[in-house]
């Protein structure tokens, strides 16, 4: 990166251009992890889909579709970001409707545990900008701990 | 994240008893101080404003976010000016009108919610959209609503 040079005087100049560098450095400890944390959202979120849709009976059939049709999760970042960006949809939209149900309870239990990965994952993805406190891991290895959780819990051992 | 959060504030929405000019961004930064005379002469950004309950304001200026923890004693200043108890107290004794723990807490996650759509997804994408100058800013804050994400966690997702 090529910064120019900044009259010392202007202080807004000098702040822009060491965010541009936070931003930078930021991008060095994630950019490996994009595509690695997309695929765990996909695989997340899939997964609390369908437990969702097990807790509903009538759950639509626009929901069962979009199970069978994110099955296989698309080799293309942008296509499994658009299939994640869905099921994280119908996630939200199958949790409103179960609030106030019989289900209501497991359905949040459900989500919660979802939702508490996913800070997880965002509090490793930002901890360069400072704003997470604490010592914080990675993404890289959140992702692998989450990916272990998620095979131990295909396997049906206690996570 | 969001979705708990939505159904946690619907399901807890608190009625108003007095209505409110709610400023909705009350924090340090958005106020002009004279030094000379020590008052403030100016209050902006006014964009978020409507009529609703005065705690959301208040709840607003004692955000983790914009506050400071004192080193020496670890207690926590409000936007780095003033104790929690003391902003009560000087908020009750001005404006004659008391303050709720309950519904401090339930503004607190009302802006803790708008904090994260704000941070996570708006500001990020008028950055990528080109729609502001302070876009390297604005990316950077996302870490901010990652930290909002996680408070979040620890109250609606319990």
């Amino acid at each position: 990166m090529v910064i120019p040079a900044l009259d010392p005087n202007d202080s807004f100049a000098a702040e822009q251009a060491g965010l541009a560098l936070a931003c930078l450095d930021w991008v060095l400890d994630v950019h490996a992890s994009e595509y690695p944390c997309e695929r765990t959202e996909h695989a997340d979120y899939r997964e609390t889909l369908a437990t969702l849709a097990d807790l509903d009976p009538g759950a639509a059939g626009d929901v069962r579709a979009l199970l069978d049709e994110t099955y296989t999760p698309p080799a293309d970042l942008a296509g499994l970001r658009d299939q994640g960006r869905r099921l994280k949809e119908a996630v939200a939209h199958s949790y409103r409707l179960l609030a106030g149900s019989p289900a209501a309870s497991a359905a949040h239990r459900a989500v919660a545990e979802t939702a508490a990965r996913q800070a997880q994952r965002e509090l490793a993805w930002c901890r360069l900008t400072g704003f997470p406190r604490g010592d914080l891991p990675n993404i890289a290895d959140v992702l692998a701990e989450q990916g272990r959780r998620a095979v131990r819990a295909s396997v049906g051992a206690t996570p | 994240m969001i979705a708990l959060t939505q159904q946690w504030l619907w399901d807890r929405r608190p009625i108003v008893d007095h209505v409110s000019v709610v400023h909705g961004d009350y924090r340090n930064g958005n106020f002009l101080f004279d030094e000379d005379s020590r008052q403030i002469t100016a209050v902006l950004d006014w964009e978020l404003t409507y009529l609703g309950d005065r705690h959301h304001d208040l709840a607003y200026a004692m955000m983790k976010g914009w506050g400071e923890y004192d080193s020496a004693t670890g207690e926590f200043y409000c936007s780095a000016l003033v104790t929690r108890d003391t902003m009560i107290a000087e908020y009750e004794k001005a404006s004659g009108l008391s303050v709720d723990p309950e519904r401090l807490d339930y503004y607190t996650v009302v802006n803790m919610y708008w904090a994260a759509v704000a941070l996570i997804a708006t500001g990020p994408r008028n950055s990528a959209e080109r729609l502001t100058h302070l876009d390297a800013m604005q990316t950077f804050l996302a870490g901010l609503g990652a930290f909002y994400i996680d408070q979040l966690r620890s109250i609606v997702g319990k």
